[in-house]
């Protein structure tokens, strides 16, 4: 719901903690998180464990992914391109959010159905779809022909210029609808009083409503860069082995290759990576995940 | 700048939208190659997809999966929303990360630990297995969508429903129930929608007679890329914008950023 009530008229604050008709109800946390103890921590936990048993115990799978070899240009690799998503989806969300913060009624509409409906919109589909644009005989070389900007088609994949086109596509609403909410919360009359006391627009804009919208960009980019780190099927399809991640590569070495130890390290590797970066989110976004993401 | 900014907004909500909407006119081409535009017109396609009884069996077994997931996890994320909102507990802060932590670590890391733990309990390839496996990410939409309808009205309504004589059962029944519908049935929505586009946990918990939509997509994906995947994908995607008409219908009342994910 609305943020701001959401994080301040929460009635179960830190330190007040009065008698309540529904406090018994922490007893049902005891089902949920049961079924996530047995389908989720314990699932982990494996994980781990046989990245260092399988097949010997031992420190050989981590060595193996952290030696000399493709693993450790993978999940750089996979870092490296969920850092540029992040970025370019900032600076492109930036904007929209702003645009929309300041829309009210129909255009508002209209720009909140544009940034869900791809939300809704299968992943593997637009992958697809991506696939469809960037192909050989696709659109966008159709274009490039047309316009006599080159004169054979280009090879556009596999390779990385796909994955971060489509990736970005994906993960943009996840940026914008954060900033969003964190720039409906700026209260307007803090620009004009600037504009009052002699500021430029552009020097009340980096000087009062930026700062104010830090909370949003925080949060995104968190969002953003953590999502990006486990994604499978936009790089699969688009970006091939030359722009192969981390996802891509547990996948294969565990349903191809059957290679389950060293799937399991890189998937331990990979999972303290994204757990340290979910640990800044919660920060970031004052500790309550769901109350952060509900916003 | 008057001009740049709803230029540039514009530019990059086309840039969102356009890329789902090609697949469209792509379904009904009389080309076996994907060409755009299409030469000619035709449904064959769309006729191809109902001989090949491969996408009606992955479409059959997708809502077989998806509306038990969307059950199951309306029931433990509801549980969750109420135990971590409306219960007195110390460690709120924490439960609430570790609900929600499904849904943003990477699937795969899940998936490959799920593989051996349905092994050992007998659901690989199943339904169950499966159903299981998308409850655990899909869950968290559920607690994130009925906890945030549960903070939006004051306790002081179960206390006094709870002082006139209410039991427990009863005070949710007739109380809490009817202030968070909405919540649940749109985190059931969602809930739903996250099954029925899960890919990696349906690779490696899914057999050849429990197989997905998206599984199938992919399959055939990586084979060639007929009309006869984006005829399917079409149909996929009318049905996700009627899904989302449904919710945004049902949260017609509410801000638009509380439709966050």
């Amino acid at each position: 719901m609305q943020g701001r009530s959401t994080l301040t008229s929460r009635p179960d604050g830190p330190t007040a903690r009065p008698w309540s008709a529904t406090g018994f109800y922490g007893w049902l946390l005891a089902v949920p998180t049961g079924f996530l103890a047995v389908f989720f921590a314990w699932p982990l936990l494996r994980v781990v464990w046989r990245g260092f048993t399988d097949p010997h115990p031992g420190l050989a799978n981590f060595v193996t992914v952290f030696g000399d070899g493709p693993y450790l240009f993978v999940l750089w690799n996979t870092i490296e391109t969920a850092a540029t998503v992040t970025v370019l989806c900032l600076l492109i969300a930036y904007p929209i959010a702003y645009v929309m913060s300041k829309a009210r009624g129909m255009s508002l509409q209209v720009m909140a159905a544009l940034v869900l409906i791809p939300l809704w919109t299968s992943v593997v589909i637009r992958s697809y779809a991506w696939m469809v644009v960037f192909q050989r005989r696709g659109i966008l070389n159709d274009l490039l022909l047309a316009a006599g900007i080159v004169d054979t088609p280009v090879r556009f994949l596999p390779g990385s210029f796909g994955v971060h086109v489509g990736m970005v596509h994906i993960m943009l609403p996840f940026m914008v609808l954060p900033l969003l909410s964190s720039m409906r919360s700026i209260d307007r009359t803090l620009l004009r009083a600037a504009a009052v006391l002699g500021a430029s627009p552009s020097n009340a804009f980096l000087k009062v409503f930026l700062p104010l919208s830090l909370p949003g960009v925080n949060a995104g980019v968190a969002l953003v860069f953590m999502t990006s780190l486990g994604f499978f099927v936009t790089p699969a399809l688009l970006g091939g082995p030359r722009h192969m991640t981390a996802a891509v590569l547990i996948e294969q070495q565990a349903n191809t290759y059957l290679n389950w130890g060293l799937a399991s390290a890189l998937a331990t590797t990979l999972l303290v990576i994204t757990l340290a970066i979910y640990l800044v989110y919660l920060r970031v976004t004052g500790g309550a995940a769901e109350a952060a993401l509900a916003r | 700048m008057r001009v740049a900014l709803p230029s540039f907004t514009a530019l990059a909500l086309v840039y969102l939208v356009l890329p789902s909407l090609i697949i469209v006119p792509m379904s009904f081409s009389n080309q076996l190659y994907l060409t755009f535009p299409p030469p000619g017109w035709s449904t064959q396609w769309y006729g191809a997809m109902q001989t090949d009884l491969s996408w009606p069996q992955a479409a059959a077994n997708s809502f077989l999966i998806g509306v038990p997931t969307a059950l199951l996890s309306v029931a433990l994320g509801t549980l969750a929303a109420l135990a971590v909102v409306r219960g007195r507990l110390r460690f709120a802060a924490a439960a609430s990360a570790l609900l929600v932590a499904p849904m943003l670590l990477p699937h795969v890391i899940i998936a490959i630990g799920l593989y051996p733990v349905m092994l050992d309990l007998g659901l690989l390839r199943g339904y169950l297995g499966v159903i299981i496996g998308h409850t655990v990410v899909a869950m968290p939409l559920v607690f994130i969508t009925v906890a945030a309808a549960l903070r939006t009205y004051s306790e002081s309504l179960e206390l006094a429903a709870m002082t006139c004589g209410a039991g427990p059962w009863s005070a949710f029944r007739h109380i809490t129930f009817p202030m968070i519908r909405m919540g649940v049935v749109v985190g059931g929505l969602l809930a739903f929608a996250t099954s029925f586009d899960e890919l990696m946990l349906s690779l490696f918990l899914t057999g050849p007679g429990t197989r997905t939509l998206p599984r199938l997509i992919w399959e055939q994906m990586n084979a060639y890329l007929t009309p006869t995947i984006a005829a399917v994908a079409t149909l996929i995607l009318g049905f996700s914008l009627l899904l989302l008409a449904v919710v945004a219908v049902l949260q017609r009342a509410r801000p638009v950023e509380s439709q966050a994910p």
